[in-house]
């Protein structure tokens, strides 16, 4: 969509020292490439089901979650989102949109094989959560959620099967 | 994976009060209707051959690819620079994604490149096809306009300034023609290739081509 912006930053990249240009660390998402059927939402309440897709093309992890119209729902909702590795910063950095318009940016600390946790840095809304992701096995993951940063209770979890 | 995942479901958890930074479901409406019926992200849809830079500039080429389902626009623009000798090419890919916004009526676009730059824009409905987005939130921290305009059902162009004042010299254009041959035959970025065929929305063929496109010689 906005195209001139998009190679605009295609040129900045040509000026950015090529030290800081590794983005290896994106291999450590590789584990969530492939098709996920996930079960959760808010705790105590009755759970709903989403289908994730992931891919990774040039370092970029591609995260595409549909929700079908389900419950109360009365269309489907859709979220998607971005994520790279910040050699500079040493993080991963992740920018995702619903199709409600909602947005948010978070950040995350290489964490290995185990998982990540993500904070966020700005949303759509302004307030500012948290989540833990494990990866319980090479087939089962869980997201838990936090409604701030330093929340030690929960407010929702999400279990999903590869 | 992300916090946003369960963001998703929490949403559609029924009834929906917040997640953190959620709103209701209720809220995930329809994007505006375009004169003719349907979403009019659906222009984009497809796959585009692109040129620009700075002025001056020698062009970069890029082939951009749209889908659209349910109301999320997804776009990945690839460009490789033109091969260094006894180097691999190193793809340059830009994400983005747009959507929106019914309740505070503007579209919404969150951009992500392979670099880790990445920007929060806003544009409200677009008038006369032209579309003006002004960065909200960036990386870098530093605040400009875009503006894109659709000059007919196969091309739309685009510029660039480098703040947000209107004023301001625009530091990029770009012009993007939608491709409508799989495997093209033509060179990508002389504005008159591509005409003729099917359209192909493959982003996969579209790396393919745009990386056997950038050993093609640069005419100077």
């Amino acid at each position: 969509l906005r195209t001139a912006l998009v190679l605009m930053g295609l040129f900045s990249v040509y000026v950015v020292p090529a030290a800081t240009q590794s983005a290896s660390g994106i291999s450590e998402m590789r584990y969530y490439v492939g098709t996920w059927s996930c079960r959760g939402g808010m705790l105590a309440r009755k759970p709903s089901t989403a289908t994730a897709t992931y891919t990774i093309d040039d370092n970029i992890l591609h995260q595409w979650v549909d929700v079908p119209a389900q419950g109360t729902m009365k269309q489907p909702y859709v979220l998607a989102s971005s994520t790279t590795f910040d050699a500079k910063t040493d993080r991963f950095v992740e920018l995702g949109i619903g199709n409600d318009g909602q947005w948010w940016v978070a950040y995350a600390k290489p964490s290995g094989a185990n998982g990540e946790v993500w904070m966020d840095h700005a949303t759509a809304s302004g307030r500012l959560g948290r989540s833990q992701t494990i990866r319980i096995n090479q087939n089962t993951f869980t997201t838990t959620g936090y409604p701030t940063a330093t929340s030690t209770s929960p407010s929702f979890r999400v279990t999903c099967h590869r | 994976m992300s916090f946003k995942n369960i963001f998703g479901l929490c949403l559609l958890a029924a009834t929906l009060v917040a997640c953190a930074g959620a709103k209701s479901a209720a809220t995930v409406a329809a994007t505006p209707t375009a004169p003719g019926g349907g979403d009019p992200l659906q222009y984009f849809v497809g796959a585009w051959r692109c040129f620009g830079g700075p002025p001056g500039a020698q062009p970069n080429k890029a082939i951009a690819t749209y889908t659209l389902k349910n109301g999320v626009l997804r776009e990945q623009l690839v460009v490789l620079p033109f091969p260094v000798p006894g180097a691999p090419p190193e793809p340059y890919e830009l994400s983005v994604l747009t959507s929106y916004d019914s309740k505070n009526h503007q579209y919404v676009n969150v951009e992500l490149d392979n670099h880790a730059n990445w920007s929060v824009t806003y544009s409200k409905v677009r008038r006369m096809g032209i579309q003006t987005w002004t960065d909200h939130l960036t990386s870098s921290g530093k605040h400009g306009i875009g503006e894109t305009s659709r000059v007919s059902d196969d091309v739309f162009v685009s510029v660039a300034l480098p703040t947000t004042n209107r004023k301001s010299q625009p530091d990029f254009r770009s012009q993007c023609r939608r491709w409508k041959k799989a495997g093209g035959t033509g060179t990508l970025g002389n504005g008159t290739v591509g005409d003729e065929g099917t359209r192909t929305p493959d982003p996969l063929l579209a790396k393919q081509v745009l990386y056997q496109l950038s050993y093609i010689p640069r005419v100077h």
